[in-house]
This record gives C-alpha cells, sequence and structure tokens, in this order.
C-alpha cells in the first residue's frame, strides 16, 4: 500500500503550475481552436438544418456537449502527451522523486493538475459560449466542478495509458481509438437515444456522456438525473485511481 | 560514532541476473568514499537504491537513521543527489529550477528564495539566474545540479559520476566545492571513473565488480594492500581486464 502525502501533491501542483504560468499563452489557442471550429461549423453553420433536438436548439445541444468535450480534450492532453515528456524525456518525474516527494504522490498531483486544467480550458470556452447565449440558468456556476471531475477522471484515464505504452506514437493509438469514438459518440453532437441499438450501451459506458449529460442539466437549467451521472463519474474516479499508482511503481522503480 | 549512512547485506536482482550482490558499508560524517567499478557493475543501482529510485531485493539501508523501505520521504530529507543526467527542467530558469526543487523540501518561500541566491553564488551561477536551461555550457548545467542538490540542506551527498564530460576547469571548480562541502560536515558518496577524482576527493574506494565488493580501503593504502603499485594497476587487475580480450583495444590495434 503507497501512502500518500497531501503537501507533497500540492508541491506536484506547484511545480506543473510553474511551467503552465510560462506556457499559458501557447497552449491556450490549440485547446479552444477546436472547440471553437466545432461551434462554429455545428453548431451555428449545421444548426440552420437541424432545427430542435431533444426538446432545445441545436446549437445549445452541441455547445454544452462542447465544453465538457473541451474539459476531457484538455486533461487527455495534459495527461498523455505532457506526461509522456515529463517521465520519459525531459525525466522531470524522476528528478522529483529524488526529493521527499514520492511517485504515487506525482502521479495523483498530476491527475489533479489535469483536472485543473480541464476546469481553466472548459471554462474559458464556458464564458465565450455564454457570450454567444448558450447559458440559460444560475446552475450553470456549478459547471466548473464538474469540468474538474471529468479532467481528473480523464486524467488517470490518459496517465494509465501512458504509463502502458512503450513508445510516444502509441499516444496517437489512444488519441483515436478511444478518446476521439467518446468525442464523437457521447451525446456531444448527436443524441445517443438515436444512434443504432447495439451502439448505445458503449456510450453509455463513455465517461464524456455523462459529464455532458451534466453539463448540459447545468447550463440549460433541468437538472433532472444528474445526480446518478454524477454518481457514475464519482464511482468510476475511485476505481481506477489506484491503478496508475501501481503501474507508475512497476514502470519507474526497477 | 552512528554512521550517518548504513549499507547492510544489499542486493538487488532483475530476473535471473543479479546486480548487486550481498554488498555493506558503512559511511561516517565529514567522509566520503568512492565506489569504482566499470560499467555495469552496480554501481548506480546501489546509489538508486539509496535514494528510492530502484526497489531493494534483499538487505538494509539507512540513512540518518531512517530506513529506505519505510520512511523513502525522511531518508530522502537527509540526501542531497546529483544524478548521472542532469535533470533539469528546460522550461523554467535556472532561478525557477532551484525554486521548483526547493518546494518538494517544504522549505519556506523566504528561505527558499535566500538559500537560492547563495547557492547561486555558491556555484558560480549568480548572474545566471534568469537563463534558460538551454543557455548553460555543460559545466554550467552540473554546477547548478550540484546547488539545487543542496537547497535541503543534507547530510550525505550522492554524486553519480559528477564530472564526467567536462573539462579540467570545470572539474577543478567542482571539486573544490566538493571540498569545501566536506569541511562543513557533509558526507559524500561518489562514483566516477576518475581515479584522480577518486584520489583527491575520496577518504575510502570501494572496488565493484559484477554487483560485488572485491576490495576496500583508503585510495592511497589500497594499491599496497592488494600488491599493486597504484589505484589504477589494482583496479584494473581486480576487473579482470586484459588488454587482449578487450575488444576496442584490439580494434585499435
Amino acid at each position: 500500500m503507497y501512502k500518500l502525502s497531501l503537501r507533497s501533491i500540492k508541491h506536484v501542483i506547484q511545480l506543473n503550475y510553474m511551467s503552465f504560468r510560462k506556457l499559458f499563452k501557447v497552449s491556450v489557442f490549440p485547446n479552444l481552436l477546436d472547440p471553437i471550429l466545432y461551434l462554429i461549423a455545428m453548431g451555428i453553420g449545421l444548426a440552420n438544418f437541424v432545427g430542435n433536438v431533444e426538446g432545445m436548439p441545436y446549437f445549445l445541444f452541441v455547445t454544452s456537449g462542447l465544453v465538457a468535450a473541451t474539459s476531457m480534450n484538455a486533461a487527455t492532453n495534459e495527461a498523455t502527451t505532457n506526461a509522456f515528456i515529463q517521465m520519459r524525456v525531459e525525466k522531470t518525474y524522476y528528478a522529483v522523486s529524488m526529493t521527499p516527494v514520492n511517485l504515487q504522490d506525482i502521479i495523483i498531483g498530476q491527475a489533479i493538475w489535469a483536472g485543473i486544467r480541464a476546469t481553466i480550458f472548459g471554462t474559458l470556452f464556458l464564458i465565450i459560449a455564454g457570450f454567444l447565449g448558450a447559458i440559460h440558468s444560475w446552475l450553470v456556476i456549478f459547471v466548473p466542478f464538474l469540468l474538474f471531475l471529468n479532467g481528473l477522471l480523464f486524467g488517470l484515464l490518459g496517465l494509465i495509458f501512458t504509463l502502458l505504452v512503450p513508445n510516444r506514437d502509441y499516444l496517437n493509438y489512444y488519441a483515436m481509438l478511444v478518446i476521439q469514438p467518446m468525442y464523437m459518440f457521447s451525446d456531444t453532437f448527436f443524441p445517443v437515444a438515436n444512434m443504432p441499438r447495439w451502439l448505445q450501451p458503449y456510450c453509455w459506458l463513455s465517461p464524456l456522456y455523462h459529464a455532458v449529460k451534466v453539463c448540459r442539466g447545468l447550463m440549460l437549467g433541468n437538472p433532472t438525473g444528474i445526480w446518478f451521472h454524477l454518481g457514475w463519474l464519482v464511482v468510476v474516479v475511485i476505481l481506477i485511481a489506484g491503478l496508475p499508482i501501481y503501474l507508475v511503481h512497476r514502470r519507474l522503480v526497477y | 560514532m552512528k554512521p550517518i549512512l548504513e549499507v547492510s547485506h544489499l542486493s538487488k536482482k532483475y530476473g535471473s541476473f543479479t546486480a548487486v550482490n550481498d554488498i555493506s558499508f558503512q559511511l561516517q560524517r565529514n567522509r566520503c568514499i568512492a565506489l569504482l567499478g566499470t560499467n555495469g557493475a552496480g554501481k548506480t543501482t546501489t546509489m538508486k537504491m539509496i535514494y528510492a529510485a530502484a526497489s531493494i531485493t534483499r538487505g538494509r539501508i539507512t540513512v540518518d537513521g531512517f530506513d529506505v523501505k519505510k520512511s523513502p520521504s525522511n531518508t530522502k530529507r537527509a540526501l542531497g543527489i546529483v544524478s548521472q543526467e542532469d535533470l533539469l527542467d528546460g522550461s523554467l530558469t535556472v532561478y525557477e529550477n532551484m525554486i521548483a526543487h526547493g518546494l518538494c523540501y517544504d522549505i519556506p518561500k523566504r528561505e527558499l528564495k535566500k538559500r537560492t541566491q547563495n547557492l547561486l553564488t555558491f556555484a558560480g551561477l549568480a548572474n545566471y539566474d534568469d537563463k534558460q536551461i538551454s543557455d548553460l555550457s555543460g559545466g554550467m548545467r552540473r554546477r547548478l545540479v550540484l546547488a539545487r542538490a543542496l537547497l535541503n540542506h543534507p547530510k550525505v551527498i550522492i554524486l553519480d559520476e559528477p564530472t564526467t564530460g567536462l573539462d579540467i576547469q570545470s572539474r577543478h571548480v567542482i571539486w573544490k566545492k566538493l571540498d569545501q562541502l566536506k569541511s562543513e560536515g557533509v558526507s559524500l558518496l561518489l562514483t566516477s571513473h576518475y581515479m584522480d577524482e577518486v584520489q583527491r576527493l575520496a577518504d575510502q574506494v570501494l572496488i565493484i565488480h559484477r554487483g560485488k565488493i572485491l576490495a576496500s580501503g583508503a585510495p592511497d593504502t589500497l594499491p599496497a594492500k592488494y600488491g599493486y603499485q597504484s589505484l589504477e594497476e589494482a583496479f584494473l587487475a581486480l576487473t579482470d581486464f586484459h588488454e587482449e580480450d578487450d575488444h576496442i583495444v584490439q580494434a585499435l590495434s
């Protein structure tokens, strides 16, 4: 059993913040450009041909989905590409593990940092969406909490994968085979209820599907059922949190 | 006097391969022990086990009274580590690299800033605090890594080939700094391929080969103790070096 130290986890978050602060201007553009392009293409362009979806304008349907998806992508980038560079290229994990901070603290700190990044970029996109008229309820103030939870979950998932892959090229498989399908089939752009029956259970397994449901409920003021989806996300975080800790000790302690 | 670092019957296995085979030694305060060995002899593995970067298969290590297996964090608080690779964060400046490292030791911010200024001066890098790591020469980086390793006022400094790849001037600068630290009461555990470095810094030499300690003694008395003229001769003989077997010598001849 690996003991966690809250202080050490805090230090890992501080270290990540130091680098992030320097690179914020460079990283903000790619993190927001992708959802903005989708927002223009689908939420504004395609919306003219679609009309209402699940009782709401298609623009609102897509925008709320994109807010959650932005947090997923921000956390995934942090936990895959950035974490890989820190683990294997610059070996920052190794340098930090020579201090009183242990590997389990580094991994959990990194996952929490992924959650914080997800909150920052998701909230920035939420503000843009707000200016375009996508916010319809005061409950939206709770969205950043959801974005953090979603980011934490995708941070843990990304770290698990990053710790398993033999080299950097394999990270593309995660992006293509795991993240991209979730992006497409998690109630983000199309209602899952209209998907083929055989596909629907797989959509339900996507964490992004549950995050989108909560995000939509909070942005549009219809919180019915969000506790179930929130509970689903929390349970998955608890279930998978130990796995990257186990893997990092297998991988980086020889 | 109780040793600051105690290694007892330490072994490390990777599958069926034994990298470190039942080695024991003690490092006293203000002293320097050098581990001499060929590449793959088990020196770096031994050091990694001391700072908990490698698991211990068998045996025990204590640093400043703390067992590495049971309390790695407390152990690492007493250590300063200069690893073979620089492991500096390329996205941060010289000053920020120091601060980032010091944060991990819970050093209060004001104190951390003061120590950083002092150590950058000590390392001759006071005028480079706002430089990026990529702007530093190899010697400057090694001095920065040494300064970084001193932030927590360590009782033992682990130096894994601290001057490999440096010019003679840079090596002398680092040796002077290490002499100064020793005189201030810090203990050193060193690995090196340079006999002059070992003779200059070490109070005791352990010759390691294939994971085992083959010889030990002071650098000036060890050769005679085993019947050789010099430390280099003793090292080559004890580690089974035969010129006719060495493929590099063969390739050059």
